[in-house]
């Protein structure tokens, strides 16, 4: 989650990282605070070669970090950020659904903050809380939940960010091993995990064509 | 709009987390080196362009317009980066999973340079192994789980073939027969899914 940028030149850690790229897609809404000339092209909806002040657009993250460092837009902070949710996921931040405002919730909001957005401390200090405020819940369903309550498992995963769930099935992976110690399964010699995956797949699609067959 | 060809090569590769490995796309990652192509070129115009005019006003939006484009293009080029490095993380993970000999629907999905990268990663992986114990050797993918006994029962789940173990004797290993071999000898066949080991 560490916010990658100008390290003098060298590579940030997340380079190649599949979330930390997800994170930085998603659009965030501007405002252009002076005109450019010819820089039309980024607006396709519009059909002029100038942008001009007061333009709004919808643009992805990695952009308006660009137009943003020449000090051209202004980002509003989008839903999840702004002072309205700020005030709910203080009051209470186990209960929202992340995964719906995210679904990189966080990785996102480091970027918003690293680009100087304003009202960028206030959403530090609100992330650093939401999360402070879900972590417990998180290990706590991570260790316990099991597989007999799938509803409830399901609906919490279903509200977790994505670095979230990475921790809770870190939990979740633990627990499971520590069963099958107790259970002793440890000694079977038994299958990769990809192959089984790969033999499941297969049947499944078998089973597939076959019924397609049978239809025809 | 640009940028938007190179996420999807990712988004590809997040709908296929539970799959080994999806088909290499070819022609996406085409288009998206076009689209940097075209980018790098228009940013060579400008440029060439920008020393005629003199006006600092209109100077400084040509520079804007100049480093949209060149994000653009970074963008691009950290999508591309990312999409290969971690389709080549997951053939490693699959060259440990399947041994050297991938699956042929898997072998289908890599383009002509995974092929090579696998190859040598493989003979890489091999001269290393055989430098380990004292140059004797020792196959790092066995011997995962600590030994309770020489031999194990093990029955086969398909139509294998013969087998031909380190004692000159062949086992034939068709499906559903039950067998009594050398651990040693028979665990990978258990790793790659050919045997189940039955527990008594």
């Amino acid at each position: 989650m560490a916010a990658s940028g100008a390290n003098g030149g060298r590579v940030p850690s997340d380079f190649a990282a599949i979330d930390d790229i997800v994170a930085l897609s998603k659009k965030v809404s501007c405002r252009f605070v002076k005109s450019v000339a010819r820089l039309g092209f980024i607006d396709q909806s519009a059909d002029c070669e100038h942008v001009a002040e007061g333009t709004q657009l919808e643009l992805p993250l990695w952009m308006a970090k660009t137009l943003a460092a020449r000090g051209l837009i202004t980002v509003d902070p989008p839903k999840g950020y702004n002072q309205i949710y700020r005030e709910i996921l203080d009051a209470d931040a186990s209960v929202v659904d992340l995964h719906k405002l995210g679904p990189h919730f966080y990785a996102f909001g480091g970027h918003l903050v690293a680009m100087n957005a304003p009202e960028g401390e206030e959403i530090a200090k609100s992330l650093v809380h939401t999360f402070h405020q879900r972590l417990h819940k998180i290990m706590d369903f991570s260790l316990n939940a099991s597989e007999d309550t799938p509803f409830e498992l399901h609906a919490f995963k279903n509200n977790l960010d994505s670095c979230e769930l990475e921790l809770f099935e870190e939990g979740s992976n633990c627990l499971k091993d520590v069963k099958k110690w107790e259970h002793r399964t440890l000694d079977q010699i038994c299958a990769n995990d990809m192959v089984v995956s790969l033999k499941k797949r297969k049947r499944a699609m078998m089973a597939c064509s076959e019924r397609m067959a049978t239809d025809s | 709009m640009f940028g938007e060809k190179a996420i999807e090569l990712i988004k590809d590769l997040i709908r296929s987390k539970n799959e080994p490995l999806p088909p290499y796309k070819a022609s996406e990652v085409r288009e998206v080196i076009d689209e940097m192509n075209a980018l790098f070129e228009m940013n060579q115009k400008d440029v060439q362009s920008q020393s005629q005019t003199q006006e600092v006003e209109s100077q400084q939006d040509l520079f804007t317009v100049i480093q949209v484009r060149h994000s653009a293009l970074l963008w691009n080029k950290r999508c591309l980066i990312a999409y290969h490095y971690q389709r080549l993380m997951r053939l490693k993970q699959l060259r440990w999973e399947f041994g050297g000999v991938l699956p042929t629907d898997i072998r289908n999905n890599l383009n002509d340079h995974e092929v090579v990268w696998f190859n040598s990663y493989c003979s890489n992986l091999a001269t290393y192994m055989s430098r380990l114990n004292d140059g004797r050797g020792i196959d790092l993918t066995l011997h995962m789980k600590a030994p309770k006994r020489l031999y194990v029962q093990v029955r086969c789940l398909l139509d294998y073939g013969d087998y031909e173990l380190e004692d000159g004797t062949t086992a034939v290993l068709s499906k559903d027969s039950t067998h009594y071999l050398p651990l040693q000898q028979c665990e990978k066949l258990i790793h790659q899914g050919i045997l189940e080991q039955i527990l008594t």
